[in-house]
């Protein structure tokens, strides 16, 4: 079960654990390894409040990789954005992988959202090996065998978008059920 | 910005804005297998920016953000604005209808692009109502295939659209272009979704 759950963590649970690797390391890249979706499940908090969390060493092993990986410390007047207090943590353990997502967290500096393409995927291995990293704007397109055609069409236009047919947008909240809501300049 | 437009309809403005952005210095990286990749990367910037509507009925693009350049960091982003101000129109006045930036090659649109514009969305609506008809607020990352290091051509874009969960890649073929659906985001509340790829 703790397999598969995903926690968030902040930097704070890891930030004392820097000896524990080097801060480079080498990064093997296996295409092959697929990541899970990070953003499916909510993810447990450490809050101020609720159980402890049990975290294994491998688990924190792998965070430090990451985080040292991405997020190098130790440059001078390091900007706020590139700091690892800045940024949030999700882990998902699947069988000997530790798949490991970091995020920029906005509202440590002061920001309301984090800046595009300014976030990572890990997986490492439990013997704390990087087995591939992905970085946010480089993660490159490869066509499924079954693709869907192309079709020519004008720049920017939706295939299927139509304004007297909305579609619920859960992201909008529980009380969304596809009311048009249109900016009106 | 100037010297940009104004369009009459957001397809002009996006076959504008792509050559724009991407002949930006460094705003590509080319093939990661090619031999000068990892120097070009390091050397890479993002770029990004608004595309809005205007009370004149025009598509304009707001003036380039560009993210920090930092070689020895790993991070290739662009802050943006959640909002434009454009001193001729009063503030509330101005409809967002996609938000532009680069990619260093064909890559697709990250967690993040995509958690973005959805906060765009609930901030400034789903859609926007233009003289044309009402479009959907979108995010686009513009790419290019070459390996050309001054004014690489605009080859394609990746788009996700919040209102309908597409996710599109767009190719240019001559001055034709031709998209195709590659996936779809599939929220399932305000904050969680996963992303199925086709």
């Amino acid at each position: 079960m703790k397999r598969y759950a995903s926690l968030l963590l902040g930097l704070a649970a890891i930030g004392c654990t820097r000896a524990i690797v080097a801060t480079s390391v080498p990064v093997e890249d296996d295409p092959s390894i697929r990541f899970p979706e990070f953003f499916e499940q909510a993810p447990l908090e450490v809050g101020d409040a609720g159980p402890p969390l049990l975290l294994e060493g491998v688990v924190l092993q792998a965070l430090t990789l990451a985080a040292d990986d991405f997020l190098p410390e130790g440059r001078a007047e390091l900007p706020c954005a590139d700091r690892q207090a800045s940024h949030v943590f999700r882990v998902i353990q699947r069988g000997e992988i530790i798949f490991v997502r970091i995020d920029e967290d906005p509202a440590a500096c002061g920001r309301a959202h984090p800046g595009l393409d300014s976030g990572a995927r890990y997986a490492i291995s439990r013997d704390g090996r990087i087995l591939r990293r992905v970085l946010d704007g480089m993660e490159p397109y490869t066509a499924p065998v079954d693709a869907g055609p192309f079709e020519k069409a004008e720049p920017g236009v939706s295939p299927s978008f139509d304004p007297r047919r909305p579609a619920p947008q859960p992201f909008l909240g529980p009380s969304d059920a596809g009311t048009p809501d249109a900016q009106a300049p | 910005m100037p010297a940009f437009g104004p369009f009459d309809t957001f397809s002009d403005a996006l076959q504008a804005a792509c050559p724009l952005i991407l002949g930006k210095p460094h705003a590509t990286a080319g093939r990661s297998t090619e031999q000068n990749f990892q120097l070009r990367w390091r050397l890479s910037r993002e770029y990004c920016a608004w595309l809005y509507y205007t009370p004149d009925q025009k598509f304009e693009m707001s003036m380039l953000a560009v993210g920090p350049l930092h070689e020895e960091s790993r991070k290739r982003t662009c802050g943006l604005p959640s909002t434009v101000v454009d001193p001729r129109y009063a503030p509330g006045s101005l409809g967002y209808v996609f938000v532009l930036h680069n990619h260093p090659y064909d890559n697709v649109l990250s967690d993040l692009d995509i958690r973005f514009i959805v906060a765009m969305a609930v901030e400034h609506g789903v859609t926007v109502k233009t003289e044309g008809g009402v479009v959907p607020l979108s995010i686009i990352a513009f790419f290019s295939l070459s390996s050309s290091l001054e004014n690489p051509p605009c080859d394609g874009f990746f788009q996700y659209i919040p209102a309908t969960g597409e996710l599109l890649r767009w190719l240019r073929d001559d001055n034709a272009w031709e998209r195709q659906v590659i996936g779809r985001v599939e929220w399932l509340d305000d904050t969680r979704y996963r992303i199925v790829r086709e």
